[in-house]
């Protein structure tokens, strides 16, 4: 029990740094889902929406976004539990965020639907900063770890690593901008 | 009456308090969804575009395919000096956040503000803050 309590703490701290790193320069959107008519799209649009979707999680990467695991997240929760009342007693009630959580996780999704719609209309395949990996291998890579996250096997926290290390190098773009 | 006074005074602060200004920022997915933005010539939006450069500008025109702008004094991580014109079609815009003042969303604000005012000095037994009309 005590134990457990210790690494709830350490949980809720990880947080509260992770919410540090975590400064937007502009106001994030959280991506749509894709919507029937978007199935539409020939190959050039729907590589031209897979590159705006990813310009939009590149801005959130850039601005320290990360993923949260469900651990990190009911630590935030708690932690909030204490903090939000102990801070409106100052009359600035403070919280800690997601880290970016809920943005770029809609984002990936976004962008893994995407692919996967670019996939079923047969587009040919595009690089990736990845050596010798093309998107649509990426999206294999992508679908098995989804696989391993839905039927609960494997480390969360590692398969959102793998998750943001594959698609940090889903575009080619000029060195000097490159994701972090 | 005094209370009357207060209670206008009041009012106007928390009116004054209630900035009319929001910012909305959009992933825009087509060019007609770029249009339904509403952004016209004077707003200052800040964009990146798909070569990932960040901007903000003041908008000078809208064409039917792009913004024609000035930059502004340049935000966090932005490069470009203000003064320069720049043109950014909507195909290379991937994010857009325009800052802007939202008359709709005064309006409920202050239709709030005055209900809740309103109903206290209705509880506090203070006069009307909004005078009524006077009778035959």
């Amino acid at each position: 029990m005590k134990h457990g309590a210790r690494t709830h703490g350490l949980l809720a701290a990880a947080a509260l740094l992770a919410g540090c790193s975590y400064q937007p320069s502009l106001q994030h959107p959280k991506l749509p889902a894709l919507v029937p008519i978007e199935t539409t799209m020939d190959c050039r649009q729907i590589d031209h929406a897979i590159d705006r979707a990813d310009t939009v999680r590149w801005v959130i990467r850039d601005d320290g976004g990360q993923l949260e695991t469900s651990g990190e997240k009911a630590a935030r929760y708690t932690g909030n539990f204490f903090l939000v009342p102990l801070t409106m007693l100052g009359g600035a009630p403070l919280y800690v965020r997601d880290g970016g959580h809920a943005v770029l996780n809609a984002a990936d999704g976004r962008i893994r639907q995407l692919l996967q719609l670019k996939r079923d209309h047969g587009c040919p395949p595009r690089p990736t900063t990845l050596p010798g990996m093309d998107d649509l291998a990426l999206l294999r890579e992508l679908e098995a770890l989804q696989q391993q996250f839905d039927a609960g096997q494997g480390d969360e926290a590692a398969l959102f690593r793998e998750r943001t290390r594959l698609l940090d190098g889903l575009r080619v773009v000029p060195a000097a901008t490159a994701a972090p | 009456m005094r209370y009357g006074t207060d209670i206008r005074s009041v009012l106007a602060v928390m009116l004054a308090l209630l900035s009319g200004c929001t910012t909305q920022s959009y992933a825009p997915t087509t060019d007609v969804g770029t249009l339904e933005l509403k952004i016209e010539a004077g707003d200052e939006i800040r964009v990146v575009t798909m070569q990932r450069e960040r901007l903000s500008f003041e908008v000078t025109e809208v064409r039917g395919d792009r913004f024609v702008g000035v930059t502004v004094e340049p935000n966090r991580k932005e490069l470009r000096p203000a003064g320069e014109t720049v043109e950014v079609p909507f195909d290379e815009l991937a994010m857009l956040e325009v800052t802007r003042f939202d008359s709709t969303g005064m309006g409920l604000a202050a239709a709030a503000v005055v209900v809740t005012v309103s109903a206290f000095a209705v509880v506090l037994g203070a006069v009307p803050v909004v005078p009524l009309p006077a009778g035959p």
